[in-house]
């Protein structure tokens, strides 16, 4: 009896106890929103009139100001903004040929075309050694043979190759000088061209005969190529003397010099030229009358040998069938 | 015919002496310098290699890169100049004379930039259990590649997977297998390139297991009248709750003739003590000091018998002969020994079971509860002090400007100056 009334009073002591922690945890819970959420009211309060007392110093000015605090902000914006700010960034026009064909010994032209240059400067760069070619219109290197070309208020910057030589083929570079640059590559192929005359270098022509010449450039760079006709240092045109025609197709990159009944002046040195290409010639000799006689009575004694090789043909047919039909008559007779 | 040969003779530039590398850290001017010996009328230019960009050529920067300066001296050193300089700036870059053929060196830019550790895929603080295992990772940028070292805080060494241990350790993984409660603690990840400033990042290893408990006299015996304690230790993580109770599971009330202190010992270790005094008939038993937290629960059995009085050598006798001994148990153990307790109870008394176990589990969440509520009331003050701070310097600033306004005759809503 005694020990089951201790129990309970054991029990009723310990709840007690638990549940003085549960108040003080409530009392820490609500006091602590309503503290803050009074300091943040006068925080804020405070902050208006300080921004308020910051206002210029003149008093008409400040009371305005206080209202049109949005139209200063914006003002001061404004002024931020320089006038002559140049925003568009230059660009390349694609539509130039980035692959250029030259000949050895010609001028080769590449045409870089920028849009919005602005103050940047346009360079050409050789790209293998990274050699400076030209800046603007200023040339860098001092090997002679490159040029920069530029016609004012156009958007076209060229590089002028000279005399280009086989070491010339390579990569080429037109860089605008932004940051980071910008820039386009082009390619320079050198070829050497030769044009060329189908025929010995050498010909011998009897005189009044008619005179074919075939003159052809493949190689020679471009889609069309002019091709000319030269008789010693003089072109060779129909005025010389009539009887004398060129036909020449530069798609094709063909010609044909055509001289008819040819005469003693006609012998020379006749060349071929053509566009980029380097030139081909040949010798022409005309035959005088005589030689062109004794032709002729070769031709004459040929004529006349045909017949006899005939009638020896025509004599062997004739003995040989003859003895050979009386030699089949008397076999079959003997057998019998 | 004779040419006239010009009286000035042009030497041909060249070089005096090679370009010096440089290595400069991010953010910092560079320098790169071309001497050149009998320039004469020709002309020095900068490029950048790689980007085949033209930087200078004379006195005049070509590029629109505002970092890109250039400075000569006599026309023989030409000096460019990289301010603020960035990674991307690393390369070569050549200096050339306009010869024909041209003339031209290369120096190397080496721009070096201070470790930094990434957030992702470095790890942040962990929370394992213990036995599992647990990989660290730390991985940083930098140039140099930066090296990344391990090391505990305040010289704890790290025991690798071998069982050895070392005070520091290399890898963007640390890996512990099997994870025990010893491993708990901080980490520090160390990057480091050569270039100042070394970074490191802290991350916390937190190890949870369930209690454990220790008990170093199992069996004590007192006199009766006098005092006596009772000493259990218990190793937890999450720190657990800790309290004694009797044979039947009453909980031991605090106050009177009981007084029961925990005490840590170390980061998961605790002490727990009940002090009785005095003692009389009823104070003599079985004890158990029971510790318990998320991950499970154990208890430790001491049982105090009563000496007679007049026994004092046999009792000295007795307690050498017992004191070497120990027991430890586990929470997985616990339930066996809570049904032998169901098993001890009065059968004619069901309801009073039930109230019993009830208000047990009462008092232990209520115990739990309220360490939590302290570790608010900490933040909450941290808050307030936060917010005292800036709105007593704008109360100061108010009042001072308040003075001014008395000056100025200047006149306010009534409104703000009741506030103020």
């Amino acid at each position: 009896m005694r020990w089951r009334h201790a129990v309970r009073a054991t029990f009723t002591s310990t709840t007690a106890t638990e549940s003085s922690p549960l108040i003080g945890k409530v009392i820490s819970n609500s006091r602590a929103p309503q503290i803050a959420h009074e300091m943040l009211v006068e925080y804020f309060m405070a902050l208006l009139v300080i921004m308020g007392l910051t206002a210029p110093v003149d008093k008409q000015s400040r009371r305005s100001s206080q209202y049109f605090g949005h139209l200063a902000a914006a003002e001061e914006l404004s002024n931020l903004i320089p006038d002559n700010y140049d925003a568009i960034d230059p660009v390349f026009d694609n539509t130039t040929d980035r692959e250029v064909i030259a000949a050895l010994g010609t001028t080769a032209r590449l045409h870089c075309r920028v849009r919005h240059l602005g103050d940047r400067a346009v360079s050409w760069i050789r790209q293998r050694d990274l050699h400076i070619l030209t800046i603007g219109i200023m040339t860098y290197t001092n090997d002679q043979r490159f040029l920069a070309r530029h016609i004012d208020n156009s958007d076209e910057w060229v590089l002028k190759i000279v005399s280009v030589q086989q070491r010339d083929a390579g990569v080429y570079e037109c860089q605008v000088s932004t940051e980071p640059k910008i820039s386009l590559a082009y390619k320079l192929v050198v070829v050497t061209s030769k044009a060329q005359i189908l025929a010995n270098r050498e010909l011998f022509i009897q005189s009044g005969s008619d005179i074919n010449l075939t003159c052809i450039a493949p190689q020679a760079p471009g889609p069309y190529t002019h091709m000319l006709w030269h008789k010693d240092t003089e072109l060779v045109s129909d005025s010389a003397r009539g009887g004398i025609r060129v036909e020449s197709e530069q798609q094709m990159k063909t010609s044909n010099l055509v001289i008819s009944r040819v005469q003693h002046t006609d012998s020379g040195n006749y060349t071929c030229s053509a566009d980029n290409s380097n030139s081909d010639s040949v010798f022409v000799h005309i035959i005088k009358s005589e030689q062109h006689a004794a032709m002729q009575h070769e031709l004459g004694s040929r004529l006349l040998l045909p017949p006899l090789p005939l009638l020896l043909l025509a004599v062997l047919l004739v003995v040989l069938l003859g003895p050979t039909s009386s030699l089949q008559i008397r076999t079959p007779l003997s057998t019998r | 015919q004779r040419v006239e040969v010009p009286a000035e003779v042009i030497v041909d530039p060249k070089f005096s002496s090679p370009i010096v590398n440089m290595t400069a850290p991010v953010g910092r001017d560079a320098f790169l310098t071309c001497v050149v010996q009998d320039l004469g009328p020709y002309k020095v230019a900068w490029l950048r290699v790689d980007t085949q960009t033209i930087l200078t050529i004379q006195n005049h920067v070509i590029t629109k890169n505002q970092r890109i300066g250039i400075a000569n001296s006599e026309h023989k050193t030409w000096t460019m100049r990289i301010k603020d300089i960035k990674e991307s700036d690393k390369g070569w870059y050549m200096c050339q004379i306009n010869t024909d053929p041209m003339k031209s060196q290369m120096g190397y830019l080496d721009v070096v930039v201070p470790p930094d550790i990434l957030d992702y895929p470095t790890s942040t603080d962990m929370v394992v259990r213990e036995g599992s295992n647990v990989t660290l990772k730390c991985a940083a940028t930098g140039s140099p590649e930066p090296t990344i070292t391990w090391r505990r805080e305040s010289g704890v060494p790290i025991e690798l997977a071998t069982g050895e241990e070392v005070m520091s350790i290399e890898g963007t993984d640390l890996v512990i297998p099997n994870v025990r409660r010893h491993h708990m603690g901080a980490y520090l990840c160390i990057a480091s390139n050569g270039v100042p400033p070394s970074v490191s990042k802290r991350i916390t290893l937190v190890v949870h297991f369930p209690p454990m408990i220790t008990v170093q006299n199992q069996l004590i015996g007192a006199v009766e009248g006098k005092g006596v304690t009772l000493d259990c230790e218990s190793e937890a993580y999450p720190k657990s709750i800790n309290y004694w109770t009797r044979e039947r599971g009453e909980i031991v009330p605090p106050g009177g003739k009981y007084s029961a202190n925990v005490t840590e010992i170390g980061g998961y270790r605790n002490s727990m003590r009940l002090h009785i005094n005095p003692l009389t008939q009823a104070e003599f038993g079985s004890y158990r000091c029971v510790a318990k937290n998320s991950l499970g629960d154990t208890d430790g059995t001491i049982k105090l018998y009563r000496i007679p009085p007049n026994a004092v050598n046999y009792v000295e006798n007795f307690e050498a002969r017992h004191k070497g001994k120990k027991r430890t148990k586990s929470s997985e153990s616990h339930h066996p020994a809570r049904a032998q307790e169901h098993s001890g109870e009065d059968m004619e008394n069901p309801g009073k079971r039930k109230a019993d176990l009830s208000l047990g589990a009462e008092s232990i969440d209520s115990i739990y509860g309220n360490s939590a509520a302290g570790s608010r009331r900490r933040q909450d003050l941290g808050g307030v002090l936060l917010l005292l701070l800036p709105v007593a310097v704008a109360v100061a600033m108010s009042l001072a400007t308040a003075g001014v306004m008395r000056e100025t005759q200047m006149t306010l809503p009534p409104q703000t100056l009741t506030h103020v």
